[in-house]
């Protein structure tokens, strides 16, 4: 019985979350290709020299860009080519984790216990893995 | 001085390898590191930091861009991906937390001899289109995960049950562990997990890693961004040429037969054990 209801549940369901996922693909892909043009047409990562490839990926690289939210967000506001890159790839990452917080509501509106508690232990393994673990 | 040229250069040939990665890793449900990585390192002299590093991010922008359309089109199992969530990111955790107490290297080899050894269920299911025979067992009733999804092929809605789920769990773990510890090769045995475990039709079983790998990874990423493993020089290209693959993959999968890819499948498979069983010997690469 549930077996022939299920479908027309999901119909509302699957659509949310493609076009979740497909918001978060676009606009970190907006960043991304807004922060490259502008490095290309500058050529200034808004981060020290550019020299050239060896200095962009060399051993002292990562140290020269921002890592935290709040300096990637500053450097968003000056209009630092690399800071808008990396508010793109921060985008990218927080994607999956949207679309894990989006099923536990998604769950909800189904009154769908197990699968509220399955996709809460998720979102919560989720996020202790991101901000516990190092 | 800046060399605008070589460094126009350089972004273009990562977005046309990535472009590539991002066809196959869509196909298959993997993150396409396997092909990333050697490229960043032998060919760029990449360190190989900044080579895993990026192929997280290969691994996130496959999974989100390719499951935007697999979701969309009903391929994906979203109760099956989500429940199985459950062990990988679990899985993801224990590897984090042992990871300082045991040899990467040693594991590569079990995991990669693991691997080469599944090839054989695998090869043996080649020439079978749908699973057949295959009942719901306890759990997969209990949580409803049996589904339905249209094939382009068979012009048909075609309807699956779900077998030997602590099995799929189970492994699902391995996998988690397996990115939590290497970095690498937990998409190849999410896809084995359902496939062979669970008994899943092959199209669900790889759309349905797709759509959990994002996860996996995005577990993983916040340690990587945070040391400064993810290069914005790299990442940039490496994400824009997934996602333009993978939008080309996803159109690909819905017209190809179960076993077409299969048959796609079994080769990865293989290069991805040897490449970790390479480095279980030590090469890098």
């Amino acid at each position: 019985m549930i077996g022939r209801i299920r479908p027309y549940l999901e119909r509302s369901f699957e659509p949310l979350i493609a076009t979740l996922l497909l918001g978060g693909v676009g606009v970190s892909a907006a960043l991304l290709v807004l922060g490259l043009a502008l490095f290309l047409v500058t050529g200034r990562s808004g981060y020290g020299e550019v020299a050239t490839v060896a200095v962009l990926t060399g051993p002292s690289a990562a140290s020269q860009y921002p890592h935290s939210i709040g300096s990637i967000l500053r450097g968003v506001a000056e209009l630092r080519s690399f800071a808008i890159v990396e508010l793109g790839i921060v985008v990218l990452v927080a994607t999956p984790v949207l679309r894990v917080a989006a099923s536990v509501f998604l769950f909800l509106a189904e009154e769908d216990r197990v699968f509220v508690a399955v996709t809460v232990a998720v979102l919560v393994l989720l996020l202790s893995s991101i901000f516990l673990l190092h | 001085m800046a060399d605008p040229l070589q460094i126009a250069g350089f972004l273009a040939v990562i977005f046309a390898a990535s472009f590539g990665a991002g066809i196959v890793g869509s196909l298959a449900g993997l993150g396409g590191g396997v092909f990333l990585v050697p490229l960043l390192t032998v060919g760029f002299g990449l360190d190989i930091h900044y080579a895993i590093g990026a192929s997280i991010v290969s691994v996130i922008a496959t999974s989100s861009g390719a499951a935007a359309a697999y979701v969309r089109d009903r391929i994906t199992n979203l109760r099956i991906g989500m429940f199985l969530e459950l062990a990988t990111t679990t899985g993801a955790i224990t590897g984090a937390l042992v990871a300082t107490f045991v040899q990467p290297r040693t594991l590569f080899l079990i995991f990669g001899a693991v691997l080469a050894l599944s090839a054989v269920p695998l090869i043996r299911q080649i020439g079978e289109e749908l699973p057949a025979g295959v009942r719901d067992d306890v759990w997969a009733s209990r949580l409803r995960l049996a589904g339905t999804y249209p094939d382009a092929v068979h012009r048909r809605n075609v309807p699956y049950q779900v077998t030997r789920v602590p099995l799929g769990l189970g492994m699902m773990w391995i996998a988690g562990l397996i990115s939590g510890l290497l970095g690498i090769g937990s998409g190849v045995f999410k896809v084995l997990a359902m496939d062979v475990g669970m008994r899943l039709p092959m199209k669900v079983s790889t759309t349905t890693s797709n759509f959990m790998i994002g996860v996996t990874a995005a577990a993983s990423a916040g340690i990587y961004f945070g040391r400064g493993d993810v290069l914005p020089v790299v990442a940039a290209p490496v994400a824009l040429g997934v996602l333009a693959g993978a939008g080309v993959g996803t159109r690909l999968l819905v017209r190809m037969r179960n076993n077409t890819l299969r048959q796609l499948f079994v080769p990865i498979l293989l290069l991805i054990s040897a490449e970790m069983i390479l480095r279980g010997f030590g090469v890098r690469l």
